[in-house]
């Protein structure tokens, strides 16, 4: 099925391709949207990151102020260390405890253990056992004990507790000690709270005076200043000031790679559920060693909060726009198909009258045959007409002229002849009886010529009778004969032997004859030469020989009867060869023709199916050649 | 009773004496000749003929017309007339008879006994 056939396609098509460009633009109006509002959530994130670490830092200094106390010469006593602590705690809520760590070689042990004993009957320097329970420290080289601690209360169990009695840790210990780099651990329970939460401890090596080698640092080492840090109230204290932005954060400790350790947690106090899909991690700069990063992820609300409509608004202009444009389409179609439809009806009515002019046409190429029948039988008439003309004309010329020539001739016939009445009856004797007698037989022959002239002009049908020719033409001749002697003209015959029949009326054939050998006559001077030839021949034979351009009613393959006129005359001028046919056209001087004699001839020959031909010789004058059909002669 | 008149209007001079002499050769006919057709019809009734012999080709007044005149005029119209003409054949003449168109006429030429045959025929009706 063609597509553009098929509205309904085509819209499907442009709805399908609309709804995927308005997803597209929305989704990705979406995307920028959101890749904005994490920006935003990161700067958040980054900013609370920033907060928390500034507040870490804020504590680590307390430890630095509290450890002055302890790089003098001499070594503050507990109340005094107590004094300090209290002022510390009072503005830093976020430390749990502060404590004072000395290192106490063995051999020392005892004066420590003494000391306190005056505030502290129970002191000792303790261990945890395997099972947990605190007991007396075994005797080593040297002890980490925490000796003095603030608050007291609470934090009874870590009172005298050797921290060099846990080997990680005295390793850790040994490293800030050699180093002089505060360090800090991951985190621990602070099982002391009402509620529990993580902390982390912060050691800050004091030396006596300033220090700068290891050997030195051994040397003048006094102890840690340590203080026990509440992780979720440094990140409360530092993160939560601000109004709520609607994020869980999670505070972890990745000191050890992999193995994560997590400080706190913080469920974002909208209370609304996190946006599980995406989640950011910052890490905070390195401090005390350890390796600490915020992973947050935002709440739904807020990434709702911050999307704009923009894509919802791009999506449904999409759709809106689609919808539109397939409406347009449809119209579209419509009109096309309304358009199509006229086109289609134009087409049939052009078809239609298509159709009617070809009816029309076929009417007029039907009225064409009748009218080509009609003026064929016009052609016919005119044929008949033509040949009444010839009659008319004779008439006109030849019977004008029998009847003026044979009144003039008549009356000195009828004078002769009543003069020889007369005479005969005046003198009644034999000589004049028989004179009398010849010279009324004389009056006859001319009478007799004068009534066949006047025959001979006289009206009458096509009268064909199968014929010799050669009679026909010898009797032609005799009625020129006064003409030949006239001009003393020698005259040639040649009349071909056993020449087959002709059909011909042979009064018409005679009037040609005559045409044809008055013509010859009048072209010759005195004492001319006329040659008078019939022969027979196949008409291709005759046609080439004569060097016809048409046989006309000439039958191809038939015996030809030809009769040939020739003069010896001046011939005809070349440029008047074409129009001898031509009614009126006469080469004789005026008065001497009416100019109708070989028009005449022609609708003669042609009337007989015959073919006339006039050529100028190449020796001078002029052939004329008559060709009838032979009757029979194959 | 005295002898027919008979007048012979033709333009040629010699046929008109020829018939004359012919037919007074025969002694019954008083001929009166008139070659001039214009003055044929003051003829006629000066000579006041029985019948005329009349050509019909003549310069001036043709036969036909001057044969009308003579046949409008009562005191003429019961003279007997006869065509004589070169404008028929012998064989028309005598194919249709010597009647044409309602005139007797002979056709040139004409042989003597034929037209007092012809003279006398007329003159019995």
């Amino acid at each position: 099925m063609s597509i553009q056939r098929n509205p309904a396609l085509i819209i499907i098509l442009v709805v399908a391709v609309g709804v995927c460009v308005s997803g597209f633009s929305g989704w990705s109006v979406y995307k920028a949207d959101q890749k904005a509002i994490i920006n935003d959530f990161k700067k958040d994130v980054d900013e609370r990151a920033a907060a928390l670490y500034r507040e870490v830092a804020i504590n680590l200094e307390t430890l630095h102020s509290l450890s002055v106390m302890f790089s003098g010469d001499t070594i503050p006593t507990f109340r005094h260390f107590s004094s300090e602590a209290k002022k510390i705690l009072s503005r830093h809520h976020d430390i749990q405890a502060l404590e004072w760590i000395p290192r106490v070689i063995h051999s020392e042990r005892i004066v420590y253990e003494a000391r306190n004993r005056l505030d502290f009957p129970d002191f000792h320097i303790t261990e945890r056992e395997s099972q947990g329970h605190m007991v007396i420290a075994k005797e080593r080289a040297e002890y980490y004990p925490v000796y003095y601690i603030e608050p007291l209360i609470g934090n009874e169990a870590a009172f005298g507790f050797d921290l060099a009695s846990n080997p990680t840790r005295y390793e850790t210990l040994n490293n800030s000690r050699d180093y002089n780099r505060p360090l800090a651990t991951a985190s621990i329970k602070l099982v002391q709270e009402n509620e529990t939460q993580n902390g982390f401890l912060a050691f800050l090596p004091v030396y006596k005076k300033e220090l700068s080698t290891e050997g030195k640092n051994r040397s003048n080492f006094r102890g840690f200043v340590l203080g026990v840090f509440r992780i979720g109230d440094i990140f409360n204290n530092s993160v939560l000031s601000d109004e709520p932005l609607g994020m869980d954060m999670v505070l972890v400790d990745e000191t050890n790679g992999s193995m994560h350790d997590t400080l706190h947690v913080h469920k974002s106090r909208t209370g609304v559920a996190v946006d599980e899909d995406f989640s950011y991690k910052k890490e905070l700069p390195d401090f005390l060693g350890r390796k600490w990063s915020i992973i947050a992820k935002p709440t739904l609300s807020y990434t709702s909060d911050r999307r704009s409509l923009l894509s919802g608004v791009v999506f449904f202009a999409g759709i809106f726009l689609t919808l539109i444009l397939s409406f347009y389409i449809q119209q579209i179609y419509k009109r096309t198909s309304i358009i199509q439809q006229t086109v289609v009806n134009r087409t049939r009515e052009l078809s239609e009258s298509n159709k009617k002019l070809v009816d029309i046409q076929d009417d007029l190429k039907k009225e064409k045959e009748r009218t080509d029948i009609l003026l064929q039988e016009r052609t016919e008439e005119l044929g008949e007409a033509q040949l009444q003309l010839i009659q008319a004309e004779k008439m006109e010329t030849i019977g004008t002229l029998a009847a003026g020539v044979a009144h003039e001739v008549k009356n000195p016939l009828a004078i002769i002849q009543l003069g020889i009445d007369y005479i005969r009856k005046s003198k009644k004797d034999e000589d004049v009886t028989e004179v009398t007698m010849d010279m009324e037989e004389a009056i006859f022959r001319a009478d007799t010529v004068i009534k066949e002239l006047l025959d001979f002009s006289a009206s009458k049908q096509l009268k064909l009778e199968i014929v010799d020719l050669n009679p026909v033409i010898e009797e032609s001749l005799l009625l020129v004969k006064h003409e030949l002697m006239k001009k003393n003209i020698n005259v040639d015959i040649e009349y071909g032997e056993n020449l087959p029949k002709v059909e011909i009326d042979q009064n018409k054939i005679q009037q040609v004859c005559i045409n044809l050998l008055v013509n010859a006559i009048n072209a010759m001077d005195e004492k001319g030469r006329l040659t008078i030839k019939t022969y027979s021949e196949r008409v291709e034979k005759v046609a080439d020989y004569l060097n016809l351009s048409r046989t006309g009613q000439l039958l191809l393959g038939n015996i030809g009867v030809v009769l040939e006129i020739e003069d010896d005359g001046t011939g005809i001028l070349d440029e008047k060869l074409d129009k001898i046919f031509e009614p009126f056209f006469t080469t004789k001087q005026s008065g001497k023709s009416i100019g109708l004699g070989l028009t005449v001839t022609q609708n003669i020959i042609r009337l007989h199916n015959a073919v006339l031909n006039i050529i100028n010789k190449q020796d001078g004058g002029v052939r004329a050649s008559v060709i009838f059909r032979s009757v029979g002669g194959q | 009773m005295g002898k027919t008149r008979i007048l012979v209007v033709d333009d040629e001079e010699r046929l008109t004496k020829m018939v004359k002499l012919n037919l007074e050769q025969k002694g019954d006919y008083e001929v009166r000749t008139e070659n001039l057709s214009t003055n044929a019809l003051n003829a006629v009734r000066e000579f006041k003929p029985d019948l005329i012999i009349l050509d019909i080709m003549m310069p001036d007044l043709s036969g036909d017309l001057l044969a009308q005149q003579i046949l409008d005029d009562e005191e003429l119209n019961n003279i007997k007339i006869i065509f004589l003409t070169a404008l028929v054949t012998k064989s028309e003449t005598e194919t249709k008879g010597s009647e044409v168109a309602g005139r007797t006429i002979m056709a040139k030429p004409v042989k003597i006994e034929e037209l007092i045959t012809c003279i006398e025929e007329q003159l019995e009706s």
